[in-house]
């Protein structure tokens, strides 16, 4: 799983643009599954189901990450952007980026030695920031960029000591990987005629660049489970561990995978939560709660309330300098993920 | 009336943790209708099918779900951090006693060095008693859900106080109005929604389901005469008020004509809202699948969303035969 770990995050699919990795990941999932197909708005989904009729069960884990779009080239070739995703600026300052035809360059901004006080203080707002493709002038930037093109941060995977790694957008990639390995246990199952649900696994679109409706929401829609899981990155806040206040999110990197009972978008349904930590103690699985029930919600916000309604969990994969250009992980609380998966899909009635 | 509102007003129901109301409310409406149950989210349906052919789809939507906490941190002595569920107002919360769903107390308070006016939800904790964090764990789990102790008692004359008023009244004159109801000429559904108090959740699936062609949610709503208070015109005791907007929805013409003129009807005095501030689940019974006429009736209330809301009981008899007005309305 690390090197496909390593694979998927290299790939760039800003939010919009994720054609890369959904073929990439196409192409890893094919020959397990009855099928796999993409809805209108571009959600991949992957179907397993045993020849009987079974609840049906969805399973998703967003593609997409945070990027940028240009907007405005000016006359000294320096490219403005919009900034897509939930990312702070100074985050994006001095970083190396990347353009989906490859094109690279560096996003500038003021330096600090010539920043007011006021400046200093406050992230350099969308509009002071751009990005210096070496061009001199418009049309030259032209040549390489233009309005309307994508771009990520510079791909890059970087192991730690400690099975620690780090990268661009690893904390969803993980997801992703963890849901590639359910669907190879799944057919497995499958085979082995012990397979009890039908399963639909969603890899999801835009899920980075929206505050309320989500994209997995026509997936839903259309399959209409009865139960749903969903993966995502945690974000965690564990530097200064002596300063309480610092912590308020209060998941750790290392100790397991995060369960929530509530967050800002959905109360989880209290069967699937209180069960999700029942097999956490069966099965020696690591686990660990977010401190408080106001941590920005996920996709579980969309799918919960489609249609006539739909029992959902979130299960998150804590995760260091969330939607910046070096996210960290930890491979055991990948692992956790993925053993918690298989045994929520597999073992448990 | 005043008792049977206690018998509703009293049963635990944090959004999202809605079984204690939901089995009282089923106990309390199933004599009346022919179909009881509850959906994915929670939400409990009551079905009384319509005379007639083809009759129309008739949906009542009152939430059942109150403000409330979830245990989400417990500290080395045993002190649980709490995150909010809906719109909670830390001021009237304050040093109160609260209530887990297992029936553990404790007190919920500010700590001690902050300042008042500096007063954020981050800064409260629930105490309840424990010496350690295993004593406190041993009674209460990440994820339980506590609130403001309930009560309901009697003010002068009609009117009554306590909580979580909302939006337990309107829950009780769903039930009351299908006792009430002479007959039901249409396809009537009677809905006790889940999750309103965290964004109108409940109401947007149940409402799928359903698809009605009429929908009318029953919710607390504003008063404007109070001391210095901010100018609405909906007074206590002057009737129950036709929503005409609240901050999400602005209602279907049709329906609140309809509603003025059952009200005119049944003698029933009534006032006209517009809320400025606070949605209902008007907004998603409207909006949910293909749409529907939906309005609002809006039981007069001060104080909402604290431990003494006051209501004015006559506001409530009036708002019922509304309601089983329209049960007995042949609607095309």
């Amino acid at each position: 799983m690390k090197e496909l770990l390593k694979t998927l995050s290299l790939e760039c699919a800003p939010s919009g643009r994720e054609k890369a990795v959904a073929q990439r990941i196409e192409k890893e999932i094919t020959p397990y599954c009855d099928s796999v197909t993409y809805d209108k708005i571009g959600n991949l989904i992957a179907v397993i189901k045993p020849r009987k009729k079974c609840p049906r069960v969805m399973v998703c884990a967003h593609m997409d990450e945070v990027g940028f779009m240009v907007k405005n080239i000016n006359n000294e070739g320096r490219i403005n952007i919009v900034v897509l995703g939930n990312a702070e600026t100074r985050t994006l300052s001095g970083r190396r980026v990347r353009f989906l035809d490859g094109t690279v360059g560096v996003v500038s901004t003021k330096p600090i030695h010539v920043m007011t006080s006021n400046e200093e203080e406050r992230p350099t707002y969308e509009d002071r920031i751009y990005i210096e493709i070496g061009a001199k002038n418009r049309t030259e930037a032209e040549t390489l960029v233009k309005i309307g093109d994508f771009g990520t941060f510079e791909p890059k995977f970087t192991p730690l000591a400690g099975e620690t790694y780090a990268g661009k957008a690893i904390g969803g990639r993980a997801c992703v990987s963890s849901l590639i390995s359910l669907i190879k246990e799944t057919h497995a199952a499958k085979k082995a005629k012990t397979l009890q649900k039908e399963c639909y696994f969603v890899f999801s679109v835009k899920r980075e660049i929206v505050k309320r409706m989500f994209a997995v929401e026509t997936a839903a829609f259309n399959i209409r489970p009865e139960t749903a899981l969903v993966l995502d990155a945690f974000p965690v806040c564990d530097y200064y561990p002596k300063d309480e206040k610092e912590q308020e999110i209060g998941a750790v990197c290392g100790n397991g995978i995060v369960i929530s009972p509530a967050d800002s978008k959905t109360v989880y349904n209290r069967t699937l939560f209180a069960n999700a930590v029942g097999l956490c103690e069966k099965e020696g699985i690591a686990y660990q709660y977010p401190r408080t029930a106001s941590v920005e919600g996920n996709e579980s916000g969309a799918i919960h309330k489609s249609t006539d309604g739909v029992k959902t969990l979130s299960v998150c994969l804590p995760t260091r300098n969330l939607h910046s250009g070096a996210e960290i992980i930890k491979y055991r609380d990948l692992e956790a993920l993925t053993a918690f998966t298989k045994a929520w899909l597999l073992k448990e009635e | 009336m005043f008792t049977q509102l206690k018998k509703i007003v009293m049963p635990m129901g944090v959004s999202g943790d809605e079984g204690d109301i939901s089995a009282v409310l089923a106990a309390e409406i199933a004599p009346y209708v022919d179909k009881v149950y509850n959906d994915a989210l929670g939400n409990l349906i009551a079905f009384k099918k319509g005379k007639g052919k083809k009759p129309k789809k008739l949906m009542f939507a009152a939430h059942m779900d109150e403000i409330g906490f979830m245990a989400s941190y417990i500290d080395e002595k045993g002190f649980i951090r709490v995150s909010r569920l809906g719109g909670i107002n830390y001021q009237a919360a304050s040093f109160s006693e609260v209530i887990f769903k297992n029936g553990t107390k404790g007190v919920l308070v500010p700590e001690a060095r902050i300042p008042q006016r500096d007063y954020r939800p981050e800064n409260y904790y629930v105490d309840i008693g424990a010496k350690s964090k295993k004593d406190a764990m041993r009674r209460v789990k990440i994820g339980d859900t506590c609130r403001v102790a309930p009560s309901l008692f009697k003010l002068a004359g009609s009117r009554v106080a306590g909580r979580p008023i909302d939006d337990r009244i309107g829950c009780m004159m769903l039930a009351e109005a299908a006792k009430a109801a002479a007959s039901f000429e249409n396809d009537t559904y009677f809905v006790f929604t889940v999750q309103e108090e965290v964004g109108v959740r409940g109401a947007k699936t149940s409402a799928f389901s359903i698809t009605p062609d009429y929908a009318v949610a029953v919710d607390i709503g504003g008063a404007g005469d109070m001391p210095s208070c901010a100018p609405l015109a909906v007074n206590l005791g002057e009737g129950i008020a036709i929503k005409l907007k609240d901050a999400m929805v602005i209602c279907n013409p049709k329906m609140i004509a309809m509603m003025k003129e059952i009200a005119e009807e049944e003698k029933v005095p009534y006032q006209t809202e517009i809320l400025e501030g606070g949605g209902t689940d008007t907004c998603m019974l409207q909006q949910a699948a293909g749409g529907c006429i939906a309005g609002a009736l809006s039981v007069p209330t001060r104080y909402g969303h604290s431990a003494v809301e006051v209501i004015d009981m006559n506001d409530v008899a009036g708002g019922i035969r509304i309601l089983a007005g329209l049960c007995q309305k042949k609607l095309n």
